[in-house]
């Protein structure tokens, strides 16, 4: 079956949900006679904006709701964490997603801070990555909880620069027996198709919520924006030789092409206080714009998939609440790699060892949970858990043929035409012949297996209008050791209308295995890796003007036993900033429309670090400069507009102002800044009954710009050569695009 | 590529799950539900006896708010003490007159709430508002909504000072009693 039948069969169901639900009776809800407990629990469609998310909790938190997805016309998770504040996105076309540093902290990938589906922790076992890409449904949230500072304290490892909770909605919510279904068909630029499904149901004690996307796109087209991803590079016969006569996915290689084919579903059962819920996704897209073209080709798919199958049980005990969570994932990252490595030989260096292999990594794990609060009296609560988890770890990547990487098929003893393993040819060759792919297996000699324990307790107290949180926690990992972080905070309540904030937080970060392992000739392993750590001290405030609400936070963190991409610990950091956040809600100039609602974030982050490479000597060097990469000044800013009953507007900016290059990109040579920019993004929104039809727009002015580059960064610029290194040190963006989506609300 | 069997699952599922749960309707307006719970405050609100001969019960709104329509809707259909209700509109708090409960929308501003809670004709009214803060001012009850779910808090000294009795189960469910 093709995947447009996929497709079709998917809106073929959801037509099929709508007719047959359309043919049930609507029941009317009269709420007159509902007691106050009741009237209590049912959801509201809201019209004021009285709320204030987090005003009592210990840290600095962002919500997106789900109306707020509806009306800003989002369609994915990478355009929601481009909107935030504090984040420094950096999108590579491909790859998986973009990459984002919270609080400027620059990191190889999205490593630091945990992606959470209903808190269940969705970063990758192997390499800790959040893979923010777009194959995550959107659909089914209820809201994105975005929590600022390092939480260890309470979630354990890795909740080192913040958390991205999604929480989705659960058939519980509705008023009555029934369900309620939402179907979003999409198509736009670049040939991208993608449709949505999201249903929640609830019948007596059995609620229910299941979601799922498919995409699809060819995405787009970047090689006129950056010589290092140019079509003449990418089929340039020298460098390339024979490897230009195969293949991948029906195109041939030696032009840009960077498809994207990804599908996520997500799901639970609940039965009274057990829920039974699952994960899966499959992330499946070619390079983008990470790589140099005279290096390698994008035309070819990396994937990575999760699968989180889960039991939880929710019980109360007098004044104790339970949860106990059974949870088994398995992880797996693998694709193709076709490569050109610079023949190193004099006068050879236009020339190159060419390969086209196949990578794999499999990594599973089991995890028990038991969390548990109480509430001692009126006052104060505790809060206290534990944590069981064994993984079974890949130990390096899997890779049959190339140079002398782990191989489960080819013995790494295989020379190869050229001496370097079987699958290494050289670009002067006439033919060459692709080497045979991983075994589906992973090989019990290239697993590692590791225990990782936890136990936290805090205590909660309100004493008048001061709110007091305290608490730490102990964990063990059988690699790399113990670690105890604490956190503290104060709140104190200006009259239910704000809150001052001053909090303490730490965390570490684990050394993910593929940087303790998984080392290959291009980037080497280190088994003495330390964990980070980091520490943050804030002060942050809350306060609501009638519907204008004002939030802000300054904060200061430290970091020690930084890992950098080389996987070595090195050098410290230290980053400072402030984030300005506000919102307003006010009158329509239009008659009968709903109120204009708008929103301001303002980020101001510095970030130093102790070390800085020498482009001369090829070292990294004491002495502390500007980390690079990190924009010090960014505005986030958007407003909505209803207009008559059936209409909304929404118009999004984004302003990044000029910036360093990373001290390991090969630019910083010559100090090299990044230039401002500012992108605008719009969509109207058309209601009618059920239906509602999105025209979307994104980079409005169609500005040409620039992110950096990923990991080391050291392509340079100079494209009359080869390039310096494999990633590219700027990474060009996407003009306009546009996208429209039927969505049924059923 | 992704198999074929995954979405056959995921579409009979969706279709499996349609057909075995009825439609209903999952969330309401919001000033629906507020005057769902007005009428429920008045079963946990004692007020002086009626001294004024009215055999209503007024329900007072201070200017344009959504909640007019379905206070109506209320009235029609509803009764409180087995006397009539009666849904009045004031345009500003200059023109409150005597009221069991005064509805003060969030679109008033904290002059004319306090401007209604200092009228000679609210001394045994409940002045309900939907703002945060409000309560300092001297409201009664004041709704919130939180993830979507109206909550709503007390401030006992307002309604005492309003010669009003609030039931300690209705104290039981409000989000925050300030004394």
């Amino acid at each position: 079956m093709s995947k447009n039948k996929h497709i079709a069969g998917i809106i073929v169901a959801g037509v099929f949900s709508v007719a047959n639900l359309l043919a049930q009776e609507d029941t009317t809800i009269n709420l007159l006679d509902m007691s106050l407990e009741e009237l209590l629990k049912i959801n509201v469609i809201t019209a004021s904006g009285n709320k204030q998310p987090g005003l009592e909790a210990p840290a600095t938190i962002v919500v997106i709701t789900a109306e707020e997805i509806k009306k800003r016309g989002y369609t994915d998770l990478t355009e929601i964490i481009t909107d935030l504040p504090g984040f420094d996105v950096v999108n590579p076309n491909g790859r998986g997603g973009i990459v984002a540093y919270q609080r400027g902290y620059r990191t190889p990938i999205t490593q630091r801070t945990l992606l959470m589906i209903n808190g269940i922790i969705d970063n990758d076992l192997w390499a800790h990555e959040a893979l923010l890409g777009k194959h995550y449904p959107i659909y089914n949230i209820e809201r994105i909880e975005v929590l600022y500072g390092p939480t260890s304290s309470l979630y354990g490892p890795n909740a080192f620069l913040g958390i991205i909770n999604i929480i989705t909605k659960d058939g519980s919510s509705l008023n009555e027996d029934g369900t309620k279904t939402f179907v979003s068909m999409q198509g736009g630029s670049y040939n991208t198709k993608s449709v949505e499904l999201a249903t929640i149901g609830k019948k007596g004690d059995v609620s229910f919520s299941l979601a799922g996307k498919f995409y699809r796109s060819d995405e787009a087209d970047l090689s006129g924006k950056w010589g290092f991803l140019s079509n003449k590079q990418f089929s340039d016969t020298a460098v390339w030789g024979p490897v230009l006569q195969h293949k991948h996915l029906n195109v041939n290689y030696g032009k840009y092409y960077s498809p994207a084919d990804n599908y996520g579903v997500v799901g639970h059962i609940i039965y009274k206080n057990i829920k039974i819920g699952f994960i899966n996704w499959k992330n499946r897209e070619g390079y983008g714009s990470w790589y140099a073209a005279d290096r390698a080709q994008n035309n070819a798919l990396w994937k990575k998939s999760s699968f989180q199958l889960y039991l939880e049980n929710n019980t109360e005990y007098k004044r104790c609440r339970f949860n106990t969570l059974l949870l088994f994932r398995k992880n797996r990252v693998w694709g193709d790699w076709a490569e050109a490595e610079p023949d190193w030989n004099t006068g050879m260096e236009q020339y190159s060892y060419i390969s086209i292999t196949n990578w794999n990594a499999i990594n599973n794990s089991y995890l028990f949970k038991e969390d548990f609060t109480c509430d001692i009296n009126k006052n104060i609560s505790l809060q206290a858990g534990g944590k069981y988890e064994r993984k079974q770890l890949t130990k390096a990547y899997d890779i049959p043929g190339y140079w002398d990487a782990f191989s489960s098929t080819i013995p790494t003893s295989t020379p190869g035409p050229q001496g370097y393993g079987a699958g290494i040819g050289h670009s002067k060759d006439s033919t060459y012949d692709i080497v045979v792919a991983p075994h589906p297996e992973m090989p019990a000699e290239n697993l590692l297996f590791t225990d990782d324990a936890g136990t936290y307790l805090q205590f909660l107290a309100k004493l008048k209008k001061f709110r007091f949180n305290a608490g730490g926690r102990f964990d063990y990992n059988s690699i790399y050791g113990i670690n105890t972080n604490i956190r503290a905070s104060t709140i104190y309540l200006l009259k239910n209308k704000g809150a001052v904030k001053l909090i303490y937080g730490e965390a570490y970060q684990e050394p993910p295995p593929r940087q303790l392992f998984g080392g290959w000739n291009g980037r080497k392993a280190n088994v003495n890796l330390k964990p980070e750590k980091a520490q943050n001290f804030e002060l942050a405030s809350m306060y609501s003007f009638g519907s204008l609400t004002l939030t802000g936070s300054l904060f200061y963190s430290m970091y020690r036993n930084v890992i950098k991409e080389e996987a070595e610990n090195a050098g410290k950091r230290k980053i400072y900033g402030a984030e300005l956040k506000s919102s307003v809600m006010f009158k329509n100039f239009i008659p009968n429309s709903a109120k204009i609602s708008g929103y301001c974030y303002y980020s101001y982050t510095q970030a130093l670090s102790s070390i800085h490479y020498n482009h001369t000597s090829g070292e990294w060097e004491n002495g502390e400069v500007v980390l690079g990469d990190i924009a010090p000044h960014k505005v986030n800013i958007g407003i909505n507009l209803p207009v008559l009953k059936n209409i909304n507007l929404n118009v999004r900016g984004n302003y990044v102002s000029d910036r360093l290059v990373y001290s390991r990109n090969a630019l910083r040579e010559k100090e090299y800044k990044i230039g401002s920019y500012f992108t605008m993004d719009g969509s109207i929104t058309f209601n009618y009954k059920v239906t509602s039809l999105v025209f979307k727009i994104k980079n409005i002015t169609n500005i040409d710009y620039f992110h950096p580059g990923l990991e080391q960064a050291d392509s340079g610029d100079d494209f009359t050569k080869r390039s310096l290194g494999y990633r590219n040190s700027l990474l060009p963006q996407a003009g306009r695009s546009f996208m429209i989506s039927l969505n049924l609300d059923l | 590529m992704y198999k074929g069997s995954k979405n056959i699952l995921l579409i009979i599922v969706i279709i499996i799950t349609s057909s075995f749960f009825q439609l209903q309707k999952s969330e309401v307006e919001e000033y629906s539900a507020k005057a769902a719970f007005i009428y429920n405050f008045t079963k946990f609100v004692e007020w002086e006896k009626q001294e004024d001969g009215s055999s209503s019960f007024v329900i007072g709104v201070v200017g344009e708010s959504s909640i007019y329509k379905p206070l109506q809707g209320l009235a029609l259909s509803k009764k409180i003490n087995n006397r009539k209700i009666e849904i009045v509109r004031f345009n500003s708090a200059a023109e409150v007159t005597a009221c069991q409960i005064l509805f003060v929308p969030e679109t008033s501003s904290s002059k004319n709430l306090k401007e209604c809670i200092n009228s000679k004709y609210t001394k045994n009214t409940l002045i309900i508002t939907e703002k945060q803060g409000c309560l300092e001012y001297g409201s009664g009850i004041n709704f919130m909504v939180i993830d979507n779910r109206i909550k709503f808090e007390i401030n006992l000294g307002s309604l005492s000072k309003a010669n009003l009795k609030a039931s300690s189960q209705l104290l039981k469910l409000a989000q925050n009693v300030q004394e």
